[in-house]
């Protein structure tokens, strides 16, 4: 991280290149270095446009520092300005360094940790960093904690993945052309980078946030006559029904909400929508069966995790501590959604 | 009196003789430790146990006091010749004096020295954790209350200390003691420590009363207050001896009281529910299912929030306490 001057020697540089930043500043905050408005009262105003995104396929290393490949696409003079932001301001700033920090802890885990971790879906130490091309390896982490789904594309997003995240804040505004984030802030200029849970915000990223979701976990469980997968994961929209099919004699359910803060009826409510018209399913009770499977996963990482020391390990019980919080604002169900699915459905 | 024998074996042997010589029984049986400290084991698991402590060899709990730092019977006038003697020995030598004073002295430090949002948290939540459970100066004297309030039994409307019984260690899983209108027995065979179900708890509620974690097979409500269909509902937690029955609601001031209703129980998963909902039948406004689901989720918060506070805190205690949050989590989880 340079100067002042050096900071706003650079934001020209990028302004003449077509984007946006005005009224921010890179400074180190409560989640360590993050972008803070210059003037509190003034709005900030952050703009990367489309042309200045780079695909993650488009970036390499060379000599330690993150470039562009192919730089045929982009305007004179931005992969070179892209390099230097990349080593002053990103990659070389903090990125590196922290993503290998997070990287070696929670490799060091014990056994019975990443045992229980790799079962559930979480982590999987051999095919997330092997350690056989630890630089490679590191930047294809560090980009996905940076890249975003732009048209089709993954996109890195200079000067805006500077941002942190918070769970409450707005999400990158993706309607014009490019992705900007503009408005007033009190303190840090903090945006929700994407829908997660406690835990998988964690393992993605490296830090805890009380995000206001959950989603279960990874499981095989035993339903009525049934064999039921569950196939846990974040990252989808929240408030639609999860798909539910029979494969193979298999009941498959992808990405079951569990909990929500907000709307806790909503959880069992897309649940039952989502099994309706299945034959074989209690959903209620189907519902219970992995609400209360993802209970039992995280108390037992608790238990496991009672007195291993280290950042990470404090980390990850604090995410399971998250994740138990966002598990359990769920209560009731919304006869109105359910009556209306229920006439809409050409079985009805 | 008979002179105390030097060793511990020997001195056993003489209390289970000198006990049988007063009327009380105890077969088969020798203390020594085990997983849950000190406790009684069968010398021959292939032969029964029986132990039985007659009513005339039970000590009412007002009829004890510290004396030179040992339990002493204070009025000896309905015991038999030279059982109060006996008395004062089988305490010192093999109950408070043995393992119970120290350990309960331990766990009252450390329960005090928690974090004060942790106690703050479970004092809110209903657990008897304030300063004057434990007070500074008094000591010696809370320890003493607390052993009593561990070791007693009601009787007939009595409270009660049963010598040799109260050597037994707890498991929710086995039967509770044998009571009748002139003796408590425990009757068995046992393949390793003999154990008896001292009474109906959860997780949490034994740990703060008792000082040990145990997976008991049950959870109860912790006291909480939430708004339910536009009305507000104060429920009291605890225990509710009789699960089996409907659990009382009061109305006070517009607010609706739920007295201790039961949460979740790992052999009947379906009973909480069941009782909720009749419990709750005459108020027609109420959605049980929902607000079943709702004192659930409260419950779950309150205990994920001890476990946040307790974090950075790696004391013995504090270790326990976490034990039984999390093993309050899982049992509260057996519910349909």
């Amino acid at each position: 991280m340079g100067s002042a001057a050096d900071w706003h020697a650079f934001l020209d540089e990028f302004r003449a290149f077509g984007g946006k930043a005005e009224n921010v500043m890179q400074r180190k905050g409560a989640f360590g270095l993050g972008l803070f408005p210059i003037d509190p009262s003034k709005p900030v105003d952050l703009l990367v446009p489309d042309k200045l995104l780079v695909e993650i396929d488009n970036v390499e290393l060379r000599d330690g520092d993150v470039v562009i490949k192919d730089e045929t696409a982009f305007p004179e003079g931005y992969p070179d300005w892209f390099r230097r932001y990349q080593a002053h301001y990103s990659w070389g700033a903090e990125g590196r360094e922290n993503t290998l920090a997070f990287e070696e802890e929670l490799k060091a885990l014990p056994n019975n940790v990443q045992t229980l971790m790799k079962r559930l879906g979480l982590y999987n130490a051999d095919k997330r960093f092997p350690g056989q091309e630890p630089e490679q390896e590191l930047l294809q982490r560090f980009i996905q904690t940076r890249c975003i789904n732009r048209k089709e594309r993954r996109v890195i997003m200079p000067m805006i993945d500077l941002l942190n995240h918070a769970p409450a804040a707005k999400p990158y505004d993706m309607s014009g052309e490019g992705i900007a984030v503009n408005g007033l802030y009190d303190g840090e200029v903090l945006v929700k980078y994407s829908v997660s849970d406690p835990i998988r915000r964690l393992i993605a990223y490296g830090f805890n946030a009380p995000e206001p979701v959950a989603f279960s976990l990874f499981f095989r469980l035993q339903h009525q006559d049934l064999q039921v997968i569950v196939q846990g994961a974040g990252g989808r929209q929240p408030l639609q029904p999860c798909k539910v099919e029979l494969k193979e004699g298999r009941l498959v359910v992808q990405q079951p909400l569990l909990g929500a803060s907000k709307t806790p009826k909503m959880p069992r409510t897309l649940f039952l929508q989502a099994c309706q018209g299945i034959e074989g399913v209690e959903a209620n009770e189907l519902f219970e069966q992995i609400q209360q499977r993802n209970t039992l996963a995280l108390v037992n990482l608790l238990r496991e995790l009672q007195g291993v020391e280290g950042d990470v390990a404090s980390k990850l019980r604090n995410g399971c501590l998250d994740q138990l919080a966002a598990l359990s604002h769920q209560f009731g169900k919304r006869d109105d959604l359910l009556e209306k699915k229920l006439a809409a459905s050409p079985a009805a | 009196m008979l002179e105390n024998p030097p060793y511990p074996s020997e001195r056993w042997t003489s209390l289970i003789e000198e006990f049988q010589s007063f009327g009380g029984t105890a077969t088969n049986v020798v203390q020594r430790e085990g997983e849950f400290g000190l406790g009684l084991f069968p010398i021959d698991p292939s032969k029964p146990v029986e132990l039985r402590a007659p009513k005339n060899l039970l000590v009412p709990t007002d009829n004890i006091t510290l004396k030179n730092g040992n339990i002493v019977i204070k009025n000896d006038e309905n015991f038999p010749p030279g059982y109060s003697e006996w008395y004062e020995r089988f305490q010192s030598d093999f109950s408070w004096g043995a393992e119970a004073k120290h350990s309960i002295q331990s766990f009252e430090e450390g329960l005090r020295s928690l974090p004060k949002d942790c106690l703050h948290l479970l004092e809110k939540l209903g657990f008897y954790v304030s300063p004057d459970r434990y007070p500074q100066g008094k000591e010696s004297d809370a320890i003493f209350q607390r052993f009593i309030k561990t070791r007693q039994i009601n009787w007939r409307g009595n409270t009660y200390l049963m010598p040799i019984i109260e050597l037994i260690n707890h498991s929710p899983r086995h039967p509770s003691w044998g009571i009748s209108d002139n003796d408590i027995h425990v009757k068995g065979q046992f393949d390793g420590e003999m154990l008896v179900r001292y009474s109906i708890a959860d997780p949490l509620i034994r740990f703060v009363q008792y000082g040990f974690n145990c997976r008991e097979t049950m959870c109860f409500s912790t006291n909480q207050k939430l708004i339910h269909n536009g009305r507000t509902m104060l429920i009291r937690g605890g225990i509710n001896y009789e699960v089996l029955k409907q659990f009382k609601v009061d109305i006070r001031d517009n607010k609706y009281v739920l007295n201790k209703p039961l949460l979740s129980h790992t052999t009947n998963p379906k009973l909480p529910r069941k009782m909720f909902k009749e419990s709750l039948q005459e108020y027609d406004w109420v959605n049980a299912d929902e607000l079943f689901e709702q004192l659930h989720s409260k419950n779950n918060m309150a205990l994920v929030n001890i476990l946040k506070a307790l974090r950075n805190d790696q004391g013995h205690v504090a270790r326990q306490l976490t034990a039984a949050c999390l093993d309050q989590l899982e049992i509260l989880r057996h519910r349909y």
